[in-house]
């Protein structure tokens, strides 16, 4: 039975439009609020908080950085993972102490990765230009297997340090994991796609799950504007679980049928 | 101060685009809301909004040139200072560089040996490695479980590991195995499309709230260095 309340017909039909809008306005309000108090306490989330003891230990041994966004490009619906995952790499390129070398396999991905790395040099107080080959763009392949054949290889030949892996990534991370673990280098993975999540969660050092890949800004650099977005991603949260409750209990008390 | 004033007009630049795209593809969906607010101006947003998606698509053929000029360049450095791993950078790069000039020649129709060379080496070459780096997934895959065990000797890593025990042994057409099966399905169906469903929308919100950060400015791509 559809609803017959202009209000709820309104919302139907412009939900694209008033969804975000509400988003962006709670995510204002969310900044000021936050910037009025002192710091906010997160979650723990294991994996941000070892990136930084990872990236000391792979500087200490004089040993480079490896980050990659895999598949996520800035085309068609990944384009939002893209700057998720850009700002997780520049988090972690900006604590890095010693080179970072970035992979991709969008071709998309490469001015915002060179973007990246020349922002984090310049936050690091590098001044200059940015070595060759600190950005490599490896073809993608069916399961993104060229890049996870040329990353594997790469950590062998570069004697990478420490591994961040954030982005779209398939069942092909299992093979990047498995030459991690070989070389006895520390891992840290999370995918948007289910099934290179669930090898993350099994493979990296600290595991990272679903709507975590988000929060390396509020983590590692705890902004008022980065703690927002997390205020703001986790009001949605409970608002869904609080729909999705309501829903059941109306639909068990129809007698099963989904409510209108 | 000139750098204020380009970072300025980069997110005047970047905002603008995103703000007029979004309307164009709206007013293509939903004219509800934006029909009486954008009436006159509906023509003007929707050429606009056609003409940035067309600028966006030659962006992405010009990012792969550079994409292929980067994979050439690093790899025929590697060669050139004979780092480790040289040798593969050089195949690589003989490689390319014979599919590139295959593909020319045949374009041109100067090569008239009557095989299509370029396919025949994505088929027999390209085709191949990677089917055998799919073969090779499954020892990486066994190799996660077992790392699990490994990493994480607790409670939801043995649940992890009986539950890929339960679902393999499910599917072995062996009669002893049998009443697994239902399990399996009941596991398959409830808990795990439970869980599933619960990482997608986690992801989707997050989405969303990236997705908002952009159209306000929040974003560090479209931020000054100021916060660096």
């Amino acid at each position: 039975m559809a609803s017959t309340d202009p209000f709820l017909i309104f919302l139907q039909e412009n939900a694209s439009i008033v969804f975000p809008l509400l988003v962006a306005l709670g995510l204002g309000l969310s900044s000021f609020a936050v910037g009025r108090r002192s710091a906010r306490t997160l979650r723990v989330m294991p994996a941000w908080r070892a990136l930084p003891r990872m990236l000391e230990q792979a500087a200490a041994q004089g040993q480079p950085v490896h980050l990659s966004s895999g598949g996520a490009g800035l085309q068609g619906s990944d384009s939002l993972l893209a700057l998720a995952s850009a700002e997780a790499l520049y988090q972690a390129a900006r604590l890095a102490q010693g080179p970072v070398i970035l992979t991709t396999s969008d071709s998309t991905m490469i001015p915002l990765g060179y973007e990246v790395l020349r922002r984090a040099q310049r936050a690091r107080g590098f001044a200059g230009s940015m070595q060759a080959g600190t950005l490599r763009w490896f073809p993608d392949g069916p399961r993104s297997l060229a890049w996870a054949g040329a990353a594997s290889a790469l950590m062998s030949s570069e004697y990478v340090g420490a591994n961040l892996l954030v982005g779209g990534f398939g069942p092909e991370l299992a093979l990047v994991s498995h030459a991690a673990a070989r070389r006895g280098q520390p891992l840290l993975a999370a995918s948007d796609q289910l099934d290179g999540q669930a090898v993350a969660w099994a493979s990296a050092d600290e595991p990272l799950i679903g709507e975590e890949l988000y929060f390396a800004g509020a983590w590692l650099h705890p902004t008022p504007a980065n703690q927002a977005a997390v205020v703001m991603q986790d009001t949605l949260r409970w608002l869904l679980i609080a729909a999705l409750l309501i829903l059941a209990f109306l639909a068990y008390n129809s007698g099963g049928a989904a409510p209108a | 101060m000139m750098r204020s004033f380009f970072t300025m007009l980069a997110v005047l630049l970047a905002l603008t685009t995103a703000l007029v795209t979004l309307a164009g593809l709206l007013l293509e969906r939903q004219p509800v809301l934006l029909a009486g607010a954008l009436a006159t101006w509906e023509p003007l947003i929707r050429e606009w909004s056609a003409t940035l998606l067309q600028v966006f698509s030659i962006s992405v053929a010009v990012s792969i040139i550079i994409g292929i000029l980067n994979l050439l360049l690093v790899h025929l450095r590697r060669s050139g200072r004979r780092e480790t791993g040289c040798g593969y950078s050089f195949v690589l790069f003989l490689s390319a560089a014979t599919v590139i000039g295959l593909t020319y020649l045949e374009r041109e129709n100067l090569l008239t040996t009557g095989a299509e060379w370029r396919v025949l080496l994505l088929e027999q070459v390209q085709v191949t490695v990677e089917s055998s780096l799919a073969g090779l997934l499954l020892f990486g895959l066994v190799y996660g479980a077992w790392r699990v065990m490994a990493l994480r000797v607790n409670g939801w890593g043995s649940l992890f590991v009986l539950t890929v025990l339960l679902v393999l042994g499910a599917a072995l057409p062996l009669p002893e195995l049998a009443p697994l099966v239902p399990l399996r399905d009941w596991l398959l169906a409830v808990p795990v499309n439970a869980g599933a469903r619960g990482i997608l929308l986690g992801i989707a919100l997050a989405t969303i709230v990236v997705g908002a950060r952009v159209l306000i400015g929040q974003d560090r791509s479209l931020r000054s260095g100021r916060d660096e």
